[in-house]
């Protein structure tokens, strides 16, 4: 997919502080274990997963291996130590959300692949440009299908917006309304993420 | 239960730009399939962007699709808005859920 770069990129940087942070507190661990009296094996255990990939060589498996380590493995004895303003934890977390983005397609039953492939084409038309942030096209899907469900029609019928209660924005009336002026590059949307 | 997007806007030019963002403009996942609720604005904003700065604006947005799991991960601001008023989540769902002949 065009945007899985985006993806990929916040979950390199979130590896990369993981990373640099066991480089450079590694060591101090193994002491701390070794205060405490932590088995080798343990001990031996830790000292191999900070062999871990260099962040300009780890592919996407190897990170989220590795993130998971740090949630619960051998890495999680630094979960509640700070990178920046996060902790490890909160960073792997994080990060295997990011990487739910690359599973998810993988759980659409036949039936949702069959009606996203028909909808994209349909749709064709709504805007989607994932570099410059702005689209339509995925709501109007999202939503339709969601109408599809709801509906005794085993038939897939492909509705207008007014139909599902979107209304199309009229630059005209909205000159200054975010998503035109992302359209007319007069701004740049640089990332738009949502939390809770 | 509400959620924020954050969006990053980049104005390059070298005079502050007005923007405004409607309430019940709709923002999407950037693929199909996700399985993640799209989002929508809970009410009208209107702000400056400063000249040749990244500006950083946080938006309260309810769910739109409530057969799909919590919102997660980078968005897309788009060409639509909900067409009617609401003014808490299970109205918004409400209005989503209704489909207009």
């Amino acid at each position: 997919m065009e945007h899985d770069h985006i993806y990929f990129d916040e979950i390199l940087n979130n590896y990369r502080l993981i990373f640099n942070w066991h480089q450079e507190n590694g060591l101090a661990t193994i002491n701390r274990m070794m205060e405490r009296e932590s088995s080798p094996d343990n001990i031996e255990r830790y000292r191999r997963e900070l062999e871990m990939p260099k962040p300009e060589q780890a592919t996407l498996e190897e990170m989220f291996r590795v993130a998971n380590t740090v949630v619960a493995g051998m890495l999680e004895w630094n979960y509640g130590e700070k990178a920046g303003d996060l902790m490890l934890g909160e960073i792997a977390r994080q990060m295997m959300r990011l990487y739910d983005h690359f599973k998810k397609p993988e759980n659409n039953s036949d039936e949702e692949f069959r009606y996203f492939e028909r909808a994209e084409n349909v749709y064709k038309e709504e805007w989607l440009n994932n570099e410059k942030y702005i689209g339509g096209r995925i709501a109007l899907i999202d939503t339709n299908w969601e109408a599809q469900k709801l509906s005794d029609n085993d038939n897939l019928l492909f509705r207008e917006p007014e139909e599902l209660n979107l209304s199309r924005l009229h630059e005209e009336d909205e000159e200054t309304n975010l998503f035109y002026m992302a359209s007319n590059e007069e701004i740049i949307i640089t990332n738009i993420t949502v939390k809770q | 239960m509400s959620w924020t997007v954050e969006i990053s806007i980049k104005n390059t030019s070298s005079s502050k730009l007005p923007c405004r963002i409607k309430k019940g403009q709709v923002f999407e996942n950037k693929k199909v399939g996700t399985g993640f609720q799209n989002v929508a604005a809970v009410k009208d904003y209107i702000f400056d962007i400063p000249p040749n700065t990244t500006h950083k604006v946080h938006i309260e947005v309810l769910c739109i699709n409530q057969r799909l799991a919590a919102p997660q991960g980078f968005l897309n601001v788009t060409s639509f808005a909900v067409s009617k008023n609401f003014s808490s989540q299970d109205e918004l769902w409400n209005i989503m859920n209704t489909i207009n002949q």
